[in-house]
């Protein structure tokens, strides 16, 4: 699914480019959880980020499916990730000025998905998470773990291949990680690839392949 | 403490230079717009005020009902000014002033036209203060044929001589001498001349101004210190009654005298036959207005900026605060900020000033040339400007921002109130609703200005050549003239007539057929040779026009216009009489004249005033009316060849005069001339109110943009194109606009509409209008939200995320 080939990002600071990752060669298959590990500024972010086709690289190739994504253009890369991709965030980004129904209908309206099919797949997200009963509330009404629930629903919402998780109980304590992870879990054994970043060993035990990441270098790849 | 301060707001104005200039400028452009309609307004109040006695100097005019129809004038007759002296002891003094014409003037080889000549009693110098350079103010007008010259026509005509005992020629026929010379007359008055001749000139050499009843002078009086004016008008009726009551009874008239105190004359008389186009008060009113609300769209958008801009120093004022800073010194700090923009923003108005001032001059058609630096409330009254601006823009962001919690603010726990963006929305409708009241009223004024301009005028105006003061020469004269011109080539018709459309013009009284002896009827008469109605494409709409053929035709036949048709009630008008007075009778008998042609209406006077009965007349006595005018109708194209060739023939008809003329067009074009100001005036001020309030849409969409970088980011990770992001922005931006469009729209129409009232006939102000404003509005929102949009939504949403 996923082929990164020498893979380096690098940012110009004055005369000198400052690596962020290094010669990256990653294969990743449909249906794996992998996580990526490493001390914070190891390239853990930018990483997922690449991946997500939210940066570029600054060389190397990137095969994501049957396209070269390294060549593709701002509008076809965003076409791709609308389609196949869904993010997750440390600080769970939810848009503060919408209510949770309508949080997890955004993705839906760029895919320009019908109003009553719309209706149907939050209902039935919302029934899944077991959120129903807070659709109506503002992010700043939910605590983090469920502000996190709701920033996974609206990632697999629009049914990505693809979940791109940047430390993801990052702001959250144990007991409501533990249940994301388990979410994970669940939808990864449903069919969907998983990356998640992140510090935690706990949180890395869920996944079946763990990558290590240090200073940009790619050193383990179990 | 406060050149910590001083520091620390300096030094924040250079971090945030795009916030820092565009509220710098914002203010600064509202400053010179308020600066320079303050001016204006100071100067139009100022008018005539700086005579000494000002405020005991009254006109004399009068009002006059016949046939239950008034109209009023600053005129009297040449007696009524010193009756009122000798009659009443509380009249001081009084001054009378006829207007001469278009007059040539020579001295030597040297020959012009001077449209400033005024004659003047000589307690002229007593009354107002118009001090004598040279000569003896207490005797310089007192002999006939004596002139007063102003300081620039002195040295026009006499170069570095001593004018005084010289001689100019006047009309060829007067020879004035030189007794004095004068300060120029200050600009600030609502009368000027260039030349005083002597009043006892008129007084000797044209008797009939001796007539109590032939009112075509002005007079002022000086009362004494502390008289009700009112007092003495209720006298006046007596004074009249006294000297031609039974006169104006005979002839169903009535004449009531009044007083007008000089320095309400300017703003607020709008009388025919003002001795110069006077100010209009609702004109300061409006600019006054307008002036406050730039100010105030300006200060709208400091605040507006302000508050926006408040998250970037929540951190600050935490700071502070956790330092032991109690509020009020904070409110006073940031007071003390906005005051400082507001003094940078004064000293960038002042140079704006200086840029544009010669500009506005051309604009209004007046100059203030007059160096500000130098007025006394110069200097205080920029002071108490910038207080006032900094007070008014600075005080809502210093509570605002001042009321920020420390733990909150340092927790990073503060978000955008949703009652500030409210706040600040309604601050942006504000703003547009004023700007766009402003382009509708700019649109309307053209439209109007359009609209007089095309409209049909009942007659052809296009390449009419009018040579004026043909009343200067004999009958025999003006018909051989136009003899002569007839015959040249590229010339089509000549005409003679008393009066052109847009000038000249005057009212008799007649009884129209039908109306009893009481009921005479006060009617504008023109008198024109058979020529004038086909030269100037006049239509008959039933009769005929005059004929050379037919000899009663000069004595006793008139044509109407359909208006005067319309206002006897005449369904068919030809054969009926119109009688008139007969002032060569003593018993006051009638003479008849006999209705054979009715012609369509046609503008004499501007779109401002409706079309007026009118009886066109043919004879030359007994009619008062002289013939004043040759108008010439040329061929298209080539005019300037046929324009020398009739300057050629004038040379060998009078070598002494120089040949004067004037395009009808033109003259008529001119009666426009102050609607054309306002027009451009509006426009100059909306175009600024514009800017101004774009300035402040820009720096708020931007922060605005800055504010939701976030949530866009997530938007575009989840899919949002950037189009649909732009969208997005715009909507919000779009919304205020449309909203202050509804506000701004029956603002528009209701000020404008009282404007236009002032035309007689005057275009509707349709939707048309309103949908342009719309469309225009937000085309500027769009452009100026716009680029703050895109540039958001083309962000790569990593930079957003990456540091949470």
């Amino acid at each position: 699914m996923i082929q990164l080939r020498n893979i380096t990002r690098y940012y110009a600071s004055g005369s000198l480019n400052t690596y962020v990752l290094r010669r990256i060669n990653l294969d990743i298959r449909e249906g794996e959880f992998v996580c990526v590990m490493g001390p914070s500024g190891a390239g853990k972010s930018t990483l997922l980020n690449i991946i997500g086709m939210l940066d570029d690289a600054s060389e190397g190739e990137y095969h994501f499916l049957d396209y070269n994504v390294h060549n593709l253009k701002e509008k076809q890369r965003s076409q791709l990730y609308k389609e196949y991709i869904g993010f997750v965030f440390q600080s769970y980004h939810l848009i503060d000025e919408l209510t949770v129904y309508e949080n997890l209908e955004t993705p839906l309206l760029y895919k320009k998905v019908k109003s009553s099919q719309r209706k149907s797949m939050v209902c039935d997200t919302l029934d899944r998470f077991q959120i129903v009963g807070k659709k109506d509330l503002f992010p700043s009404q939910l605590s983090g773990g469920q502000q996190q629930l709701v920033g996974i629903a609206r990632a697999i919402i629009a049914e990505p291949k693809l979940i791109l998780a940047d430390e993801p109980t990052g702001n959250l304590h144990s007991e409501e990680g533990k249940k994301i992870m388990e979410l994970f879990t669940r939808l990864n054994e449903e069919g969907v690839t998983i990356i998640q970043a992140t510090h935690s060993e706990q949180n890395a035990s869920y996944s079946k392949r763990i990558i290590y990441l240090k200073d940009g270098w790619l050193v383990d790849n179990l | 403490m406060l050149r910590n301060y001083l520091k620390f707001a300096l030094r924040n104005i250079k971090r945030n230079k795009g916030y820092s200039s565009i509220n710098i400028a914002g203010l600064a452009i509202g400053m010179a717009c308020c600066i320079l309609i303050t001016m204006w307004v100071l100067e139009e109040l100022s008018f005539d005020r700086y005579h000494e006695n000002a405020e005991r100097i009254y006109r004399v005019g009068h009002e006059l009902t016949i046939g239950g129809i008034s109209r009023t004038a600053p005129l009297v007759s040449l007696p009524m000014a010193p009756a009122m002296v000798s009659e009443y002891p509380e009249v001081v003094n009084a001054v009378r002033f006829s207007k001469s014409g278009r007059t040539s003037v020579r001295y030597g080889d040297k020959v012009f036209y001077e449209e400033g000549i005024l004659f003047a009693d000589n307690s002229v110098f007593d009354i107002f203060s118009f001090p004598l350079v040279e000569g003896d103010p207490g005797k310089a007008l007192t002999a006939p044929l004596t002139a007063v010259l102003c300081e620039t026509i002195a040295r026009k005509y006499f170069g570095d001589e001593n004018p005084i005992g010289k001689t100019l020629l006047c009309n060829d026929n007067r020879n004035f001498t030189i007794t004095g010379v004068v300060k120029d007359v200050p600009r600030n008055s609502h009368f000027t001349f260039d030349i005083l001749c002597s009043y006892e000139t008129l007084v000797k050499e044209e008797a009939w101004r001796s007539e109590w009843g032939n009112i075509v002078d002005y007079a002022y009086i000086l009362l004494e210190k502390n008289n009700d004016y009112r007092a003495l008008e209720a006298k006046l009726p007596a004074l009249i009654d006294k000297n031609f009551g039974e006169q104006l009874q005979q002839i169903g008239v009535s004449i009531k005298l009044f007083l007008q105190p000089l320095t309400s004359i300017h703003l607020n008389s709008h009388m025919m036959g003002e001795l110069a186009g006077n100010g209009n008060i609702d004109y300061v009113y409006l600019f006054s207005g307008i002036a406050v609300f730039i100010l105030l769209i300006a200060c709208v958008n400091f605040i507006n900026l302000a508050t926006a801009r408040a998250l970037g120093r929540a951190k600050e004022v935490g700071m502070r605060k956790t330092f032991g800073a109690v509020r009020s010194k904070l409110i006073r700090q940031f007071i003390g900020e906005s005051i400082l923009f507001s003094l940078l923003a004064v000293i960038l108005a002042l140079l704006l000033l200086e840029l544009f001032l010669p500009l506005f001059g051309s604009i209004t058609g007046r100059e203030l040339s007059v160096s500000f630096w130098q007025l006394p409330w110069f200097i205080p009254g920029l002071l108490v400007l910038v207080l006032l601006v900094g007070l008014a823009a600075g005080s809502y962001p210093a509570f605002y921002l001042s009321s920020f919690r420390p733990i909150k603010v340092l927790k990073g726990d503060l978000k955008s109130g949703r009652t500030n963006a409210r706040f600040r929305s309604v601050l942006v409708i504000f703003q547009f609703t004023f700007s766009i009241t402003l382009i509708a009223g700019t649109i309307i004024v053209y439209n109007q200005l359009n609209y007089v301009r095309s409209v049909d005028l009942g007659f052809q105006q296009e390449q009419v050549v009018v040579i004026p003061n043909m009343n200067r020469f004999r009958l025999s004269q003006q018909e051989s003239l136009k003899n002569e011109l007839s015959g040249l080539a590229g010339v089509v018709d000549v005409a003679l007539s008393s009066g052109v459309p847009g000038r000249g013009g005057s009212m008799q009284s007649f009884l129209p057929e039908g109306f009893s002896e009481d009921q005479s009827q006060l009617i504008a008469v023109m008198k024109i040779d058979e020529r004038y109605l086909p030269a100037m494409g006049i239509e008959l709409v039933s009769g005929r026009n005059f004929s050379k053929a037919i000899a009663t035709d000069s004595v006793e036949s008139v044509i109407i216009n359909e208006t005067a048709a319309a206002k006897f009630g005449w369904d068919e008008a030809i054969g009926k009489i119109i009688k008139q007075t007969n002032p060569e009778s003593e018993e006051g008998g009638y003479l008849s004249n006999t209705v054979i042609g009715v012609v369509k209406d046609f503008h004499l006077s501007s779109l401002h005033e409706p079309v007026e009965p009118l009886i066109i007349v043919n004879k030359y006595e007994p009619f008062l009316e002289t013939i004043r005018f040759l108008s010439i109708r040329l061929e298209p194209g080539n005019i300037r060849n046929t324009m020398d060739l009739i300057a050629n023939r004038w040379s060998n008809f009078n070598s002494n005069l120089p040949f004067d003329y004037f395009f009808l067009d033109e003259s008529f074009a001119k009666q426009y001339r102050h609607d054309e100001q306002l027009g451009n005036l509006v426009l100059s001020f909306s175009l600024l109110a514009v800017l101004i309030g774009c300035l402040g849409l820009l720096g708020l969409s931007s922060f605005t943009a800055e504010q939701r970088t976030r949530e866009i980011a997530v938007r575009k990770v989840l899919g949002a194109s950037i189009v649909g992001i732009v969208r997005l922005m715009l909507r919000e931006f779009i919304f205020l606009v449309l909203l202050a469009n509804v506000f701004a729209w029956p603002l528009a129409y209701l000020i404008m509409k009282r404007w236009l009232e002032s035309f007689a006939y005057h275009v509707d102000i349709g939707m048309g209008v309103f949908v342009l404003t719309a469309l225009i509005s937000m085309v500027i929102a769009v452009i100026t939200v716009g680029y703050q949009a895109v540039k958001t939504a083309i962000l790569n949403p990593v930079e957003a995320l990456r540091h949470e």
